[in-house]
């Protein structure tokens, strides 16, 4: 049994967003018209209509990480212009299910707990030197 | 194949199909108690780096080793057990180097779980302490997570070890209204949020001529992960439980909605289906008999509102998620139009102990009213952050202070983003759907997020209205215009530009977004607001004033470096997220003009030379 959600999910990992002729074939395959795939691709969070960046970034935003101060880096990743970086997408989650190590933040799919800014910063430095994320970060 | 009537006992057909239980039985047996070193790699235990440890253990050791889910104490992870020579399980916390970890307690494997169950006698130890008794799971009751960090989540033999299938094999011989009648008198109430009658959902569906199951694992309450681990950690119980209802109503497919963040959850449960089919579980004549049943997966994509049912439907159907109108409720007219049991994962995951304990023995636990055990995640302000199952009834204090070992409790929220926070002083009330009510909150699925000094309640409640307003789907007036107000003047306040005739504006807001809107979200919104200034009062008073007492609200707080106690380690300018920290003369100072207020430099500062005014 296939689903629109599913396959529109499956579209959004593989180009990392929702190209426009890939809504079309959806649209076509599912026999909804194009208006509805649409509003699924805009009401959806996991949705994004446009191409992401190299690296993705989530912060959590979950009520866990912000009772621990999660909010602080979005401010550093601001400063570190990382914001209107084109080689990074920023997304802020609410809530990854890994609450007990609050505050997390996701850095190319690896969820990262008990952050701090200053690994952080590290981390995004490293991200900008070179293209893996390491743990040496710490 | 006989069609299928009301009171007609199931007839075994299909000998081929078969399964044979005692030899999946004998074989779970045999890996559960064969030497093994086992390391909890739900996504908890990743985060905390459980998968560098497993790596090291693969490299260093030839020993069998296992991937099992979450134990439940979180704040120790990674955590690793090691089962040798005839002996119980023997566990090590914070693990980073196996050699060098410390012990926390020793367990036997079967001893969490209710179902009675056949094991080899093990032998304890005497130089560690028991699990049981340490503070954490001392006041703990597993009917729920009785598999979760025992099992290996994919191997149904294990599964089955830990009494697994019997209750669907018992089943098979009732008829389903016996099975609808033994739900209902073990007073199970749904485990998602509104704690409605489990049977009685059963039994609607079934008179209407239920056609679908659904399993709610959309989980969208942040600070909340409990449906998280119980797919992750044990996924067949869930699905038995499924089988079980669709059995009871008489549905022949289900779904199981899960939120598209939980990445391992979604394949643990594929995977979990693929297996369970295989062994004759799930599909046509399911254990040998004519009963067929099968389950689909459908992922979320991050929008809240699609953990209320009806736009989880609407969302299964390819619809954006706004919810219907009730009634018709789905049990009456639910996915594409018919019959529909919509349950949450911690409700299905209940399912199989009652049936095979009896009701008897769920109707034993907990209070008049709420039976049985809940699942909380514990996390926040607290020392042992986790997974808990504790029995209904149980005080909040007991649950925040004796198991979570919390210090300086200011409050603690209940219900996820539109539950209610209740205060220190009145954290003796008893977990219990209609307790928590009568508080202003809710009991929600099951987030405890734990709050001290240092949180801020107005912040608080802000959080929480502002997530409301934008997971709002829209349809309605009341909450999409509502709440947008509300957020508005909540901001003020905690820019200190408020005034008391905004608190009352708020409290009038709050009342009507209440009570015209369409769903569950609009409805219990402003609970956080309510709460708060239930029992908070003062603290919204004293932001009026221009103060925020927690020095949450930067609008509010300044900081400065006090020279003479800083011993420049200069650990506040590496968590200085604006980069207005530097160093002058040996001493550290803080840039006003760069500083953002945030207070990281005042909670990483160990020498208290951070000053806030
Ligand atoms: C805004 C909103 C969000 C909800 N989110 C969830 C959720 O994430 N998980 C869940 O099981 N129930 C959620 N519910 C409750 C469901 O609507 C429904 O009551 C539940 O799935 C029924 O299952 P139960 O009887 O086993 O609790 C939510 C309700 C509302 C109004
Ligand atoms: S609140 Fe951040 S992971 Fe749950």
């Amino acid at each position: 049994m296939r689903f629109l959600l599913n396959s529109l999910l499956e579209i959004q990992s593989k180009h990392g967003y929702l190209p426009k002729d890939e809504l079309e074939r959806i649209s076509k395959e599912f026999n909804v018209p194009i208006s509805r795939v649409y509003s699924i691709a805009t009401f959806y969070n996991a949705f994004s209509l446009k191409p992401v960046g190299k690296h993705i970034i989530h912060i959590c935003k979950g009520t866990a990480c912000v009772i621990k101060g999660s909010e602080v880096f979005e401010d550093a990743l601001e400063q570190m212009g990382v914001l209107d970086d084109e080689d990074f997408t920023y997304q802020p989650i609410r809530c990854f299910g890994a609450c007990s190590l609050a505050p997390v933040v996701v850095i190319d799919g690896k969820v990262y707990g008990k952050m701090t800014v200053n690994r952080l910063k590290r981390m995004i430095s490293k991200l900008t030197s070179d293209s893996v994320v390491s743990e040496d970060a710490q | 194949m006989p069609n299928r009537q009301d009171g007609q006992i199931r007839c075994w057909i299909r000998w081929d199909k078969m399964v044979d239980l005692d030899r999946l039985k004998e074989e779970g047996i045999d890996k559960l108690y064969s030497d093994r070193i086992a390391v909890g790699t739900s996504t908890c235990g990743i985060a905390a780096g459980a998968l560098e440890v497993l790596e090291e253990l693969k490299s260093k050791s030839d020993a069998n080793i296992a991937e099992v889910g979450c134990l439940g104490l979180c704040a120790a992870e990674p955590l690793v057990y090691v089962q040798e020579d005839g002996k119980a399980a023997l566990v090590y916390r914070d693990v980073k180097k196996i050699e060098e970890a410390e012990v926390l307690g020793w367990f036997y494997p079967w001893e969490f779980s209710p179902l009675k169950v056949e094991h080899p006698d093990l032998e304890g130890y005497k130089e560690y302490p028991r699990l049981v008794e340490h503070p954490f799971y001392r006041k703990q009751v597993k009917v729920v997570l009785r598999n979760c960090g025992i099992i290996e989540p994919l191997d149904i033999s294990q599964y089955v070890a830990m009494g697994g299938y019997r209750a669907l094999q018992k089943i098979l011989e009732m008829k389903p209204w016996d099975v609808i009648e033994e739900v209902k008198k073990s007073g199970l109430r749904g485990r998602g949020g509104a704690g409605f009658p489990t049977g009685l959902k059963w039994e609607i569906a079934r008179k209407n001529g239920g056609e679908y199951i659904i399993c709610n694992a959309d989980e969208g309450d942040p600070g909340a992960y409990m449906d998280r681990s119980v797919l992750e950690g044990d996924p067949f119980s869930v699905i038995e439980g499924m089988t079980i209802g669709a059995y009871a109503i008489g549905a022949k497919l289900g779904f199981v909605y899960i939120r598209n963040e939980y990445p391992l959850a979604v394949k643990r449960v594929e995977e979990a289906i693929e297996i369970a089919r295989k062994h004759g579980f799930l599909g046509n004549n399911i254990m040998g008999t004519d009963f067929s049943f099968d389950i689909h997966v459908a992922k979320g994509a991050g929008a809240f509102v699609c953990g209320e049912e009806t736009a989880l439907i609407a969302s299964i159907e390819g619809y954006i998620g706004e919810p219907r109108v009730r009634p018709p409720y789905p049990a009456e007219k639910g996915l594409w139009g018919k019959p529909t049991v919509i349950n949450n994962v911690e409700t299905w995951a209940n399912i199989s102990p009652i049936i095979l304990n009896g009701w008897e023995f769920f109707a034993s636990l907990g209070t008049e009213k709420s039976k049985g055990t809940k699942v909380f995640s514990l996390v926040g302000r607290v020392k042992n952050t986790g997974l808990i199952e504790v029995p209904m009834g149980i005080s909040l204090r007991e649950v925040v202070e004796e198991i979570g070992m919390a210090e300086n409790v200011k409050a603690v929220q209940t219900g996820g983003p539109t539950g209610g926070c209740i205060p220190r002083a009145l954290m003796d009330v008893a977990v219990d759907y209609e307790k928590l009510t009568e508080l202003g909150s809710i009991m929600g699925s099951g987030g405890l997020v734990v709050m001290d000094e240092s949180t801020c309640m107005v912040d608080v409640a802000k959080y929480f209205l502002e997530f409301s307003k934008i997971e709002s789907c829209g349809k309605c007036v009341p909450c999409r215009l509502g709440l947008t107000e509300m957020v508005d003047l909540i901001e003020k306040i905690t820019q200190g530009k408020g005034s008391l005739s905004d608190i009352e504006k708020l409290e009038k807001l709050a009342d009507i977004v209440a009570n015209a809107s369409l769903c569950g979200l609009g409805k219990t919104a402003p609970n956080p607001l309510l709460t708060t200034l239930r029992y908070f009062r003062q603290e919204y008073e004293e932001h009026i004033e221009g103060r925020c007492p927690a020095g949450v609200c930067r609008a509010l707080v300044r900081y400065r470096i006090i020279e003479d106690k800083c011993t420049g380690c200069g650990l506040c300018k590496l968590n200085c997220p604006a980069e207005a920290i530097d160093e002058v003369d040996e001493v550290y100072k803080i840039d006003p003009e760069k500083c953002i207020s945030c207070g990281s430099c005042f909670s990483v500062c160990k020498f208290e030379a951070v000053e806030r005014w």
